[in-house]
């Protein structure tokens, strides 16, 4: 069995990729090959030259991989670039993730900002922040709470619940006055091109075909068409041109 | 046999909506065997409608697959579906007799096999569909030892090269000259007036045929 060495860099230090057990980049550090490891930590500034493969990968700092990453677990708390796709089992943002490929994981937790230049699939996808996917967003559960705006190209999913951003009543108070002479902040809104799923209920949301088996159009939304199967429900405030019960 | 210069597409294409319709599953179902590539991500083809954009899939394919699943579903995970549907089982290794015994391949095929290619130990998934493929042919008309030998050869070197692509075997004639062709699923390809296709075999769904034996 090998015995893998930990590899600790504190400074300024760039080391080739390698096989290790524990990485922990407190420095800044260029790692100029494939990295395959049982922890990954970045406290300082971090940039894998190629794939890395890890267990657990935890980036409190600034880091790129120029390859794909592989890990069972990724928690962000600072910035994380990746070049390749990702394929992670429990990811956790509360900092700022961009893949320029797609992102494949088990859960999602964004408390922060996801981006994802492909298709983004997981079992469940939670957000409290932002996020942009380029791509289709799929996963059997998809609960966001709005940060801003958010969007992605295509929703599919089981259950679909996006909720209105929480402001304060000075903030909601600052927006109606802004609205009324015609500088309106559409802060807090999701943008999608069709949301597909079997339980839907959407806030803020632009989109222009919903699809689902039961919807509920909450407030602040415009779509242009619903197809439901069983039950539809719709906000009065809330712009929907044309719905259709399908047989 | 087909006719001159038809085309080789899937002329049938069911849309997502009717699909869904049709099999009675859920959005969510279908985004979820599709996470779990229990359908390939080809079968997602994204058509203009005057409607916008839609999504059809290849009529025949989807429905066997889907009933296939629904089948498969009550006695196994997803995971295990997965591994059954998936069009590269890598552990799968036979030897010609077990072929034989089993009745996956023709004693005949192999020994075919044998003295175009080489004799082997154990034959891996890609060797066991090349003789699969020969032998649905012969059995499917006439196929005689010329045929049989440019469609093993052409397969042995090219197919791997599709890797997880799904693609058509095609034979075409043109004065007695016979030509062997493997195409990627997707592509449409015509040819002359002067030239006749033989046959035209989809891969995928032999594959499937396959599969289904070995497991």
């Amino acid at each position: 069995m090998e015995n893998k060495q930990n590899l600790r860099i504190n400074g300024a230090t760039d080391v080739g990729g390698g096989n290790y057990n524990k990485v922990v980049v407190r420095g800044k550090s260029t790692l100029s090959g494939d990295l395959n490891c049982v922890e990954f930590t970045t406290m300082g500034l971090s940039r894998v030259k190629g794939n890395l493969e890890t267990v657990k990968a935890n980036i409190d700092g600034k880091s790129t991989v120029e390859g794909i990453l592989k890990s069972e677990s990724l928690t962000v708390k600072g910035t994380t670039k990746i070049m390749g796709s990702a394929d992670v089992e429990i990811l956790d943002i509360a900092g700022s993730l961009d893949i320029k490929d797609y992102l494949s994981a088990g859960e999602i937790k964004v408390r922060g900002k996801l981006e994802v230049d492909g298709d983004c699939e997981a079992d469940l996808f939670e957000v409290e922040g932002q996020f942009n996917i380029d791509g289709l967003l799929t996963a059997d559960q998809i609960n966001i709470q709005l940060h801003g705006t958010s969007q992605a190209k295509e929703i599919g999913g089981e259950k679909i619940i996006v909720k209105k951003e929480v402001t304060s009543k000075f903030k909601e108070f600052v927006n109606e006055v802004l609205y009324f002479f015609n500088f309106y902040n559409s802060a807090g809104k999701l943008t999608v091109e069709s949301i597909e799923g079997d339980n839907i209920y959407l806030e803020s949301t632009k989109v222009k075909v919903v699809r689902g088996t039961n919807v509920k159009i909450g407030p602040d939304c415009e779509i242009e068409m619903v197809e439901y199967k069983n039950k539809y429900q719709q906000d009065e405030e809330s712009k929907v041109e044309e719905t259709r019960q399908l047989g | 046999m087909m006719k001159v210069g038809e085309k080789l597409e899937d002329s049938n294409l069911i849309s997502k909506k009717d699909l869904l319709k049709k099999t009675d599953i859920s959005y969510g179902q279908l985004y979820r065997w599709k996470r779990k590539d229990l359908i390939p991500e080809q079968w997602f083809i994204k058509k203009s409608t005057y409607t916008g954009q839609g999504t059809f899939f290849p009529k025949e394919k989807i429905l066997n697959r889907i009933s296939w699943i629904k089948e498969l579903k009550q006695e196994h995970s997803l995971k295990e579906i997965a591994a059954i549907v998936s069009p590269k089982p890598a552990d799968i290794k036979l030897t010609g007799s077990e072929l034989v015994e089993e009745e996956i391949i023709t004693e005949e095929t192999i020994n075919f096999f044998i003295e175009q290619i080489k004799r082997r130990e154990v034959y891996n998934f890609n060797q066991i569909t090349y003789m699969f493929v020969l032998d649905q042919l012969i059995t499917a008309g006439d196929v005689d030892l010329e045929q049989r030998a440019i469609l093993l050869n052409t397969m042995v070197e090219h197919y791997p090269k599709f890797e997880s692509e799904n693609c058509k075997l095609i034979f075409i004639r043109k004065r007695k000259v016979m030509n062997c062709l493997l195409i990627a699923d997707t592509k449409h390809i015509y040819f002359d007036k002067e030239t006749e296709v033989v046959f035209s075999m989809d891969l995928s769904t032999q594959i499937e045929k396959l599969e289904k034996k070995l497991s």
